[in-house]
């Protein structure tokens, strides 16, 4: 890969700023990294003002309140240290190198992971309502299905695997192993 | 010594522990068969499933499935080039070309009876070595607790990832949201945005679902369409010949020495010792040219290493509490979950817990050999049939089950969601995730220790460098931390 292919003020000889701002929107590894560390930093921030509203507990020497807002600030320093060893490697040209693995699978495979992740909070949501077995019942029928082929078939064939498995699941946990799972309208 | 095994014999030897045990390696080998599916998934998922039997029954039966993980990727290594886990892909080197020679009953047999050996010495020198170094731990105190706490921090930290700093920062990440819920001393409640589900804190096991097992299915849905292509060949011979195993003695030995010691040292495992036990095989031997074409120096070299760090990396997890590898820091969490303190205080407190585990790891060990060799073998293509468009949806569903089953609370279920979305976005950015949960097991028992010391001292830090062994443990510490950074800027692409 061609190391500049990235920094294109190298090649147009542009102005500094548009081109630092530019590139930058440009990588788009660096800018997720950057963008995560940021979120880090801001995680980080939370906890350390927070921690000023925690008890520090009767006659302690360290208090509750003392041990997190150590690592608060260590997670901040790390993040800082982080944010400018990434920013180095970018300007040796070298971020472009690495790999764009969130990009790349979004790009490839994206609404199928977001259907999933969907379709899990969609479970976890209709859990209390339905019940384990019924909501799974559910989560199984539309996961298979869009993991699957789009068509009518699919969806039928979805749903008897999804009844066959939602029974084993119900004869293992329920029956066997007597596990305990919020109760529905049939099971 | 003996009269402690045979009182773990009497746990295991129940005809129920049995079964659980040949269940849990079962189960362990189709997690380590099928392509993307690895023991930690296997261990995390069948954790709240132990919940109910004796704290030494379950953590048997979780040995029994880290036993089987590690040990069936080599199956889909040698018959599709194609490593179940990645602590086998060195094993496809010789494997696959072997299998691809018309001989897959061969490379499998002697695989199989290599992963047993070098399971075996590594389990005799995990009885041998552990009870020696728990009598020497036994003398730490708060303020080493509180160092080796650091010090298995930084060392997984700056082995796990590509950079120090980001292992680092997952560590401290995991500290930090430790510290949610009740303070372990005081009782004072931190963080918890007034919400009171968040005052028993973050359940351990809740976050390891939601980062390993659903993160993975995140992962694993992006090649659900995948077809596995099996080679035509039909198994030949599974005849296992002693002389050809004789033969092989120094090989197994050396790569089971370089497997245990590897698992020894936290963070390295189980891919690291495949990869040196392969090289070290190809440059002791007399003919290294032909490794890569299919000769059994090569698989046996990879397996029986790959089986002994199973053994190696229970030393550190149960003598010091710091894992070996992401599998044993799941063990380390079941330790926990089971009420029990991970440490030397083991051997004091629950000696007849620890040498059952010890034979459990044993009696698995030749359960892992007998499945694979009569069952497995030919289980293993119909395991593969079961398409990952239905396997991924049951994962998340049992997961979904264990979380609920820990607590009972369908909070805890906002929190999977929760650690399911950060290590998604945390793998993919490059931020380990071992050291996040380390962080999660290591922050309570570092900030416990450290505030004991602080009250016993006053406020004083100086018997952190007077005490012998505590400031042995800095200096270990940092020595780590700096050769970490010195061997990364000596690398040849930092120098070129």
């Amino acid at each position: 890969m061609n190391k500049n292919q990235n920094r294109p003020c190298r090649r147009s000889g542009q102005g500094l700023f548009h081109c630092g701002v530019k590139t930058v929107l440009e990588n788009k590894a660096y800018l997720l990294k950057s963008i995560v560390n940021l979120s880090l930093i801001i995680i980080g921030i939370f906890f350390l003002v927070e921690s000023y509203e925690v008890s520090p507990g009767f006659q302690q020497v360290v208090g509750a309140d003392q041990y997190p807002r150590w690592f608060a600030v260590i997670l901040i320093c790390l993040c800082l240290a982080s944010l400018l060893k990434d920013h180095l490697v970018w300007r040796r040209d070298e971020f472009a190198a690495e790999e764009v693995k969130i990009i790349q699978e979004m790009k490839e495979v994206g609404p199928r992971i977001l259907t999933l992740f969907g379709l899990l909070v969609l479970n976890v949501f209709l859990i209390p309502h339905l019940g384990y077995f019924e909501s799974g019942f559910v989560f199984l029928l539309l996961a298979i299905f869009a993991l699957g082929e789009k068509n009518l078939r699919s969806l039928f064939i979805s749903s008897l695997y999804a009844a066959g498995i939602t029974l084993i699941i119900y004869l293992v946990f329920g029956v066997i192993m007597n596990i305990y799972l919020p109760a529905g309208l049939i099971f | 010594m003996l009269t402690n095994l045979l009182q773990g014999a009497e746990v295991i030897f129940q005809p129920l522990v049995l079964l659980y045990l040949l269940g849990g390696t079962f189960l362990g080998l189709i997690f380590g068969a099928i392509p993307g599916l690895t023991a930690t998934l296997a261990l995390i998922l069948l954790l709240p499933v132990t919940f109910g039997m004796e704290p030494a029954i379950g953590m048997a039966v979780l040995g029994a499935l880290y036993v089987g993980g590690i040990s069936g990727g080599k199956i889909p290594a040698i018959l599709l080039n194609m490593p179940g886990t990645p602590s086998s892909i060195a094993t496809t080197f010789d494997g696959y070309p072997l299998a691809q020679k018309g001989y897959p009953g061969r490379a499998l047999t002697y695989g199989i009876a290599s992963s047993f050996i070098g399971g075996l010495l590594g389990m005799i020198a995990l009885i041998l070595l552990a009870p020696q170094l728990a009598r020497i731990t036994l003398r730490f105190q708060s303020y080493e607790y509180f160092i080796l706490g650091i010090f298995g921090l930084t060392v997984v930290s700056s082995t796990t990832g590509r950079s120090v700093i980001d292992g680092l920062v997952s560590s401290c990440l995991g500290v930090l949201i430790a510290t949610v819920g009740g303070d372990p001393i005081a009782g004072s409640v931190r963080f918890t945005f007034g919400q009171r589900a968040l005052e028993g804190g973050i359940e351990l096991l809740v976050a390891m679902i939601g980062l390993f097992v659903i993160t993975e299915v995140f992962t694993q849905s992006a090649d659900v369409d995948k077809e596995y292509v099996f080679s035509s060949n039909k198994l030949d011979s599974l005849k296992l010949k002693f002389s050809v195993l004789a033969g092989q003695t120094k090989n197994l030995l050396r790569s089971s020495a370089i497997g245990l010691g590897l698992g020894m040292l936290p963070g390295a495992g189980g891919t690291i010792a495949n990869f040196v036990a392969y090289d070290q095989a190809k440059k002791m031997s007399d003919k290294p040219e032909e490794f890569g074409t299919g000769i059994l120096d090569g698989i046996m070299a990879a397996e029986s290493a790959n089986n002994a760090v199973t053994g190696g990396a229970y030393i550190p997890t149960i003598t010091l509490g710091i894992p070996g590898n992401t599998v044993t820091a799941v063990l380390l969490a079941g330790l926990i979950t089971h009420g029990l303190t991970p440490g030397p205080s083991l051997f004091i407190n629950e000696i007849n817990l620890v040498f059952a585990m010890f034979v459990g790891l044993l009696v698995a060990n030749v359960f892992m050999f007998l499945l694979q060799y009569t069952v497995m073998i030919r289980f293993f293509t119909w395991a593969l049939k079961i398409p990952k468009k239905i396997l991924l949806p049951v994962i998340v569903l049992m997961s979904v089950a264990g979380t609920y089953n820990i607590r009972y609370s369908v909070n805890d279920l906002w929190v999977l969601i929760f650690f399911a979305l950060l290590g998604y976005i945390l793998k993919k950015t490059g931020f380990p995730l071992t050291p996040l949960i380390l962080g999660l097991i290591l922050g309570p028992i570092m900030e416990n220790n450290l505030r004991t010391t602080m009250m016993a001292t006053g406020g004083s830090i100086t018997p952190f460098f007077t005490r012998p062994y505590s400031l042995a443990l800095i200096v270990l510490t940092v020595l780590s931390l700096s050769l970490t950074f010195l061997i990364k800027k000596l690398r040849p692409e930092n120098v070129s």
